[in-house]
């Protein structure tokens, strides 16, 4: 009676294996999205969605980004994933991150450099460009205009 | 305060374009015609001041930040149809060069920071001027920047109630994170700007200053 008991209970336990977790480590399997501002400061801690290219009504993960700004997700399959970062002060993203499919490495092979996309990187030049370009335009418009005007009224005023 | 791309339905957007695009073209008729020739010079160093202004983010505690716009000073020196005009240029440029606002969001943002906003100062400013020039001014400048808070945590708000998908954030906890660094922060600098330059335009005498 007891070695049925026994047995019985071995049985029974075997069960609760199901309820470990377990876990899974694989490098270069994951998409890094960094969120920042204009001026390079992160948009850190901030909720964001992910919506795989299948299902664009349901969102695939959410969470919130890192402090340095950084959300990261893994996509079941290629395609255009939509991004979301969301601040409450009504800051943040909305674009279309392309998932290709992971270039499978030799084994034994060093891992390659994960592609940068661009909009991925740091500000950089383009942050003191931008804005002289900006400058730029808005002195062009109103420099038109009013050479414009003037040659329009004749003689120039001293 | 800029919207970006995404957070707005076309519900909201398309209405907000078609009231903002007639208005900016009336305004440019005004603003930019033959009339206010005089003034283009002026009028196009305090919109390149206010593109600039617009770029400098003040960090919040919190993670965010806030910037000022500098349209007050161009409603109360040019009235707020220039403003308007003025910072409709502004928000394009800066929604194509530096993805600061969305394209989409432009008719949204434009009306809060460039009519509402403005507005409001330009109001304050004509009924307290008679108090005192100073404080009429920072007034002007300081409620300019709760107005236009305000309106773009209206649309917000109003987006959450339409489609909660597309803006997901209660509007009670996007009226705190934007208003608290606008009451404490944006709007008290602002205020100072519109002190400091107004006295410095005036001082300056420059010429087309006086002709709108």
């Amino acid at each position: 009676m007891r070695l049925l008991l026994l047995v019985a209970a071995a049985l029974l336990s075997r069960p609760a294996l199901a309820h470990e977790t377990l876990h899974q480590v694989v490098h270069g399997k994951a998409v890094a999205v960094r969120a920042y501002e204009s001026d390079g400061d992160p948009l850190a801690l901030a909720p964001f969605e992910v919506y795989s290219p299948t299902a664009p009504k349901l969102a695939w993960v959410t969470g919130r980004t890192d402090r340095d700004g950084w959300l990261a997700f893994v996509p079941s399959g290629p395609g255009r994933w939509r991004v979301r970062v969301i601040e409450a002060a009504g800051h943040g993203l909305d674009v279309e991150v392309d998932a290709a499919p992971p270039a499978v490495a030799a084994a034994g092979a060093p891992a390659a450099a994960p592609p940068v996309v661009p909009g991925d990187g740091a500000p950089g030049a383009a942050y003191l460009l931008r804005p002289l370009l900006g400058l730029g335009v808005i002195g062009l418009v109103f420099a038109a205009l009013f050479l414009a005007w003037r040659k329009k009224d004749g003689a120039p005023r001293p | 305060m800029h919207l970006p791309d995404g957070f707005l339905s076309p519900q909201l957007s398309l209405p907000a374009l078609a009231v903002a695009v007639p208005l900016a073209a009336w305004g440019a008729r005004r603003t930019f015609g033959r009339e206010a020739a005089e003034s283009l010079p002026v009028l196009g160093t305090l919109t390149a001041l206010a593109f600039v202004i617009q770029t400098i983010m003040i960090p919040v505690p919190g993670g965010t930040s806030t910037h000022l716009t500098g349209v007050t000073l161009l409603a109360l020196l040019f009235g707020p149809l220039a403003a308007f005009t003025c910072e409709a240029l502004v928000l394009l440029l800066q929604a194509l060069f530096f993805g600061a606002g969305g394209v989409t969001a432009l008719g949204v943002n434009a009306l809060a920071m460039g009519l509402l906003g403005p507005l409001a100062g330009w109001l304050a400013w004509r009924v307290l001027r008679r108090l005192s020039e100073r404080l009429a001014l920072f007034a002007a400048g300081w409620l300019s920047t709760q107005v236009a808070t305000l309106a773009v945590v209206g649309a917000l708000a109003l987006q959450h109630r339409l489609d909660p998908l597309i803006f997901p954030v209660e509007p009670a906890v996007t009226l705190a994170a934007m208003l608290a660094p606008s009451l404490a922060l944006a709007g008290v600098v602002e205020g100072l700007y519109t002190v400091f330059a107004h006295a410095l335009v005036r001082r300056a005498n420059l010429r087309g200053v006086e002709a709108c």
